[in-house]
């Protein structure tokens, strides 16, 4: 019983560490951003990386989600009669939930577990004490450029999401549901709000930041040469995933 | 140059260095041997501010940096090359901008300035043509070269090598004790050497420091080292399997045991 | 052509912002932002339903979007922003379209020449039947009851109407009269008495409405309205049964409430608002004179009310109603400004006044958890007043002060009065306190009882008074 309250007690201790040491690897990312010099460099190549290259990935999904949207919500709207706003649910379920939760999640398996094999390796490999030797501080040089990355492009991808989405839905809709096309766009886009696109742009840049500073925590702080890398990159993997669900409730709960 | 007193510094429960004591003077060649586990790295890496102390001070050239903030830090750190056990090259880099990293950080200098100063830096470490090479590209003693070059780039006061000669077939690491004895001569640097390596410790060392469970057992010349009294110095330097040392980690292990 | 790192992250860069551009350009709330058109305001009784950018149609075509839902005096301020011109006499009206009752703004042109500007108001007709109708209707009574009260004081205010207000309140004095009459003596048929009073109310209120622009006609029609309510309780007093039978019976309230349900269950009402009544008499010792009230409160919320009182007038009794008026006369003839003739001259005249008429009081309440502030007019003048409830609201206490200046009373001290109720059976109470205590001449204890309904089935009734 006493050794049970004591894994209890440890394993609380251990998580509250874990998150008192992300914030803190957060707010030294915060104080080093913030002064020159920039690694302009390297945010843009850590853009490509999360960015560029997770494009094809969340192109698909994007589209095939506003595509099984339509189907879904024309099979449940239809018993009712208001097939007309079939447009309506996939814009809305777009733009403010799936667009950046599931670009989030796919950028999160993506880039967020390569900034973790990345920068494990470099931790194991004593690269990043090499950083320190060469008068370079580590979490300026590869911390901050990943998290500029992760809050700059999420939202660029979202939007290519929400679209691409919107028109998935739009085509299953009108091409093989025939819907009237000219009342699914009017549809889709009347009932939609400016608001509805910048919140989930802000629930986008908020998921970038999650899954920048997880990924470059996990990678930061690895142990134990290959294993632990290994271990980072499938541990940034699910605790991005899982802080990128929680906080997009709350974040919904706020900005909603 | 470096003094380092008291000094101590402890992982969770494992105390590694208990009360370290240590003075490397300017122009000299440090050789500080142990086995694994003593502390050696631990040590190393205090003398350039990766790692921070618990207790107990460490003075490069008259500045206090055990509490030192990082940026000034920083400033102190251009006064030190650092070799490493792996070279630690950035993989990311190809060879060139690996050597430059620190000009490129710290001056002005053009690309082509830059790419100019590594080839020359390359050339004292005796490699020519790998400029473009990815690290991955090179061998295990080529990358220690490179990692060579790449600490002196800056031109440095202070040399560390850890484990430089670790991983190596043996010529190449006489290759490698050489070049650090050239680098020595050649821009006159302090160096501190740590090494479990006695072959490349006697031959590259003004003074070998032993270090055992977190304490300085012995300092002293090659010659003081070779004639010890000191059992446990006995016992590395002729590499025997018994010994007090032994003994201790028997004991330990069965103290481990027991819990 | 290989691309390099930078034109890739550029190229996405430029995508995203070209995209969400694109969107906002698209929404539906971006593209009204473009300000043309000019912005009107409909006054709604209820907005429900109806959400700021919802559709704004002239026969089905979209002619603009609502703009903003506000709040004015208790209605709802719908502000519209429409593209074309429409007639001044316009009315809107919000109208829902397809299954999942979207609410929008129907336009009925008018036929006036000019054009409604920018920042104008249109009317709004009345709303469909619906429960929020009730509360509009209620709101609207008080409304009424209010353009009635500040007609009055306008007539009291004014020095031409005095003679007229006062044979009006006389008229209301004999109605009082016959209303004392009626309950001690005479009966009528609840049902009956409170068709009366519809009718008189409807005819009261058109009467006000009508002719609020001419300040006479107002007098002579609400004389004519207060002559056919005479004219109503004197036919109580020749009806059949007796008033008095009923209370003697059992209890009045009871009967009262009999009726009060069954009319509920005809018409089938849910409540809404609170309304009391209550009728109160009180004996004031020292001075030897009683005092009548018929109060009626009206309570929209639970921390607001109206409250309207006829108090019947002092000094029916005694000859109390002696009293000083000090007077200035100025001089202006032959020989003015010598000593002899000195230009103003102060003269002091003992007048016997009978007070005898009516006065009324309505005041605006606001409740703060046992504690009610009131203030407006009190018995025909500015006043304030403070309650407070005790004893699981069985006791109150009130504290008012009226009259400032000391006109009406005979001291010259503002009339202060103090009064302790306690509801000591179901609707009924006693009551005492002391009048006029600021001054020390007139000042006298007093002691009362009351009847009152807070029988929420009244309000149903007033729900129903054909007011528009």
């Amino acid at each position: 019983m006493l050794t049970f309250l004591e894994m209890l007690g440890s394993r609380l201790l251990r998580f509250m560490e874990e998150a008192g040491k992300i914030v803190q690897l957060l707010l030294q990312a915060g104080r080093w951003g913030i002064r020159p010099p920039y690694y302009l460099n390297n945010a843009i190549k850590q853009m490509l990386e999360v960015g560029v290259n997770s494009i094809p990935v969340v192109l698909i999904t994007a589209t095939f989600t506003g595509m099984v949207l339509a189907l879904q919500t024309h099979t449940g709207f239809q018993r009712f009669n208001a097939e007309s706003l079939v447009g309506t649910v996939v814009s809305l379920s777009m733009t403010r939930e799936l667009g950046p939760v599931l670009t989030a999640l796919i950028v999160a398996g993506r880039a967020g577990s390569a900034m973790a094999a990345e920068l494990g390796t470099m931790r194991v490999t004593e690269q990043i004490d090499a950083l320190y030797t060469l008068a370079t501080n580590p979490i300026k040089y590869l911390v901050v450029p990943r998290i500029i990355a992760g809050v700059v492009t999420l939202p660029l991808m979202t939007v290519l999401s929400d679209i691409v989405g919107i028109y998935g839905g739009y085509f299953v809709s009108v091409r093989v549901l025939h819907a009237n096309p000219t009342v699914y766009l009017n549809r889709t886009w009347d009932y939609l709000e400016f608001s509805d696109i910048y919140s989930g742009l802000l629930k986008a840049a908020a998921f970038g930041l999650i899954i920048a500073l997880i990924g470059s925590y996990k990678g930061f702080y690895t142990r134990g040469g290959a294993e632990g890398v290994g271990k980072a990159t499938t541990g940034s993997v699910v605790i991005s995933s899982m802080m990128i669900l929680i906080s997009d409730y709350f974040l919904t709960a706020i900005l909603f | 140059m470096i003094r380092i007193s008291d000094l101590h510094k402890s992982f969770q429960k494992n105390h590694v260095l208990r009360g370290i004591d240590l003075e490397v003077r300017r122009g000299e060649s440090m050789v500080i041997i142990g086995g694994s586990g003593s502390g050696k790295s631990v040590l190393i890496k205090h003398m350039i501010g990766i790692l921070r102390p618990d207790a107990g001070r460490i003075v490069i050239d008259g500045e206090d940096i055990s509490e030192m903030g990082e940026e000034a830090l920083n400033a102190v750190r251009k006064k030190f090359g650092m070799l490493f056990q792996a070279a630690a090259l950035f993989d990311s880099l190809s060879v060139w901008e690996n050597i430059g990293f620190g000009l490129k950080q710290h001056t002005r200098l053009s690309d082509s300035a830059i790419r100019r100063q590594a080839t020359e830096k390359l050339a004292m470490v005796g490699l020519y043509g790998v400029e473009d090479l990815r690290p991955s590209q090179l061998s295990g003693g080529m990358q220690k070269r490179v990692g060579l070059a790449r600490a002196i780039a800056m031109e440095p006061q202070i040399l560390l090598y850890d484990e430089p000669t670790t991983g190596l077939d043996p010529i190449n690491a006489d290759m490698i004790n050489n070049l650090m004895i050239s680098m020595r001569e050649k821009l006159h640097v302090t160096s501190v050497a740590i090494t479990h390596d006695m072959v490349s410790a006697y031959k590259i060392a003004d003074r070998i420091a032993m270090l055992y469970r977190g304490q300085i057992l012995q300092v002293g010349t090659p010659d003081d080292i070779r004639n010890t009294d000191n059992p446990y110095v006995r016992q590395f330097i002729t590499g025997q399997a018994e010994g007090p040392i032994a003994k201790d980690l028997e004991k330990e292990l069965m103290q481990r045991g027991i819990q | 052509m290989k691309l390099t790192t930078e034109a890739k992250v550029g190229l996405l860069v430029f995508a995203g912002i070209l995209l969400l551009t694109f969107m906002s350009f698209r929404v539906g709330e971006f593209r009204m932002a473009s300000r043309s058109g000019k912005s009107v305001h409909v006054l709604f009784d209820s907005a429900a339903g109806l959400t700021e950018d919802a559709s704004v149609q002239i026969a089905g075509v979209e002619v603009g979007r609502v703009e903003k839902i506000g709040l004015l005096d208790g209605r709802a301020d719908v502000t519209v922003r429409i593209d074309t011109d429409i007639p001044r006499d316009s009315q809107a009206r919000i109208r829902s379209v397809g299954l999942l009752g979207d609410k929008y703004v129907e336009l009925d042109l008018g036929h006036a020449p000019q054009s409604v500007k920018d920042g104008e108001t249109l009317m709004a007709p009345a709303t469909t039947e619906d429960v929020g109708q009730l509360v509009g209707k209620l709101s609207a009574i008080a409304d009424d009851l209010k353009s009635v009260t500040s007609s009055l004081r306008g007539a009291l205010g004014g020095a031409e109407g005095e003679r007229s207000i006062r044979e009006l309140l006389q008229s209301f004095h004999d109605v009082t009269l016959n209303l004392n009459n009626a309950i001690q003596k005479s009966d009528a048929r609840i049902a009956r008495v409170i068709e009366n009073m519809d009718n008189l109310s409807t005819s009261l209120n058109r009467t006000i409405i009508e002719n609020l622009a001419s300040f006479q006609e107002t007098l002579i029609h609400t004389r004519s309205a207060t002559r056919s309510m005479d004219s109503i309780f004197r036919k109580v007093d020749e009806g059949q049964g007796t008033l008095g039978r009923l209370v003697n019976e059992g209890n009045l309230s009871d009967n009262l409430e009999e009726v009060l349900v069954s009319a509920q269950d005809v018409l089938g009402v849910k409540k809404k608002y609170n309304t009391y009544v209550s009728l109160r008499g009180e004996n004031l010792v020292e001075a030897n004179d009683t005092k009548g009230y018929v109060s009626l409160k009206l309570q929209p919320r639970k921390d607001k009310f109206f409250l309207f009182e006829l108090v019947s007038p002092e000094g029916t009794k005694g000859d109390r109603s002696e009293t000083l008026t000090t007077r200035r006369i100025t001089n202006t003839g032959p020989g003015a400004g010598t000593d002899f003739f000195p230009t103003e001259v102060t003269q002091t005249v003992q007048e016997r006044e009978t007070s005898d008429d009516m006065l009324f009081t309505a005041m605006f309440g606001k409740t703060f958890g046992q504690t009610s502030f009131r203030l407006g007019l009190e018995e025909s003048t500015g006043g304030i007043g403070v309650d407070h409830t005790l004893l699981g609201r069985r006791l109150g206490l009130h504290l008012d002060l009226w009259d400032m200046e000391g006109e009406n009373s005979f001291g010259s001290r503002a009339h202060a009065k103090f009064r302790a109720d306690y509801n000591f059976l179901k609707y009924f109470h006693v009551n005492a306190g002391y009048d006029n205590f600021l001054n020390a001449k007139d000042s006298s204890l007093f002691y009362g009882a009351s009847i009152s309904f807070q029988d929420e089935d009244i309000k149903d009734l007033f729900g129903f008074l054909p007011m528009r």
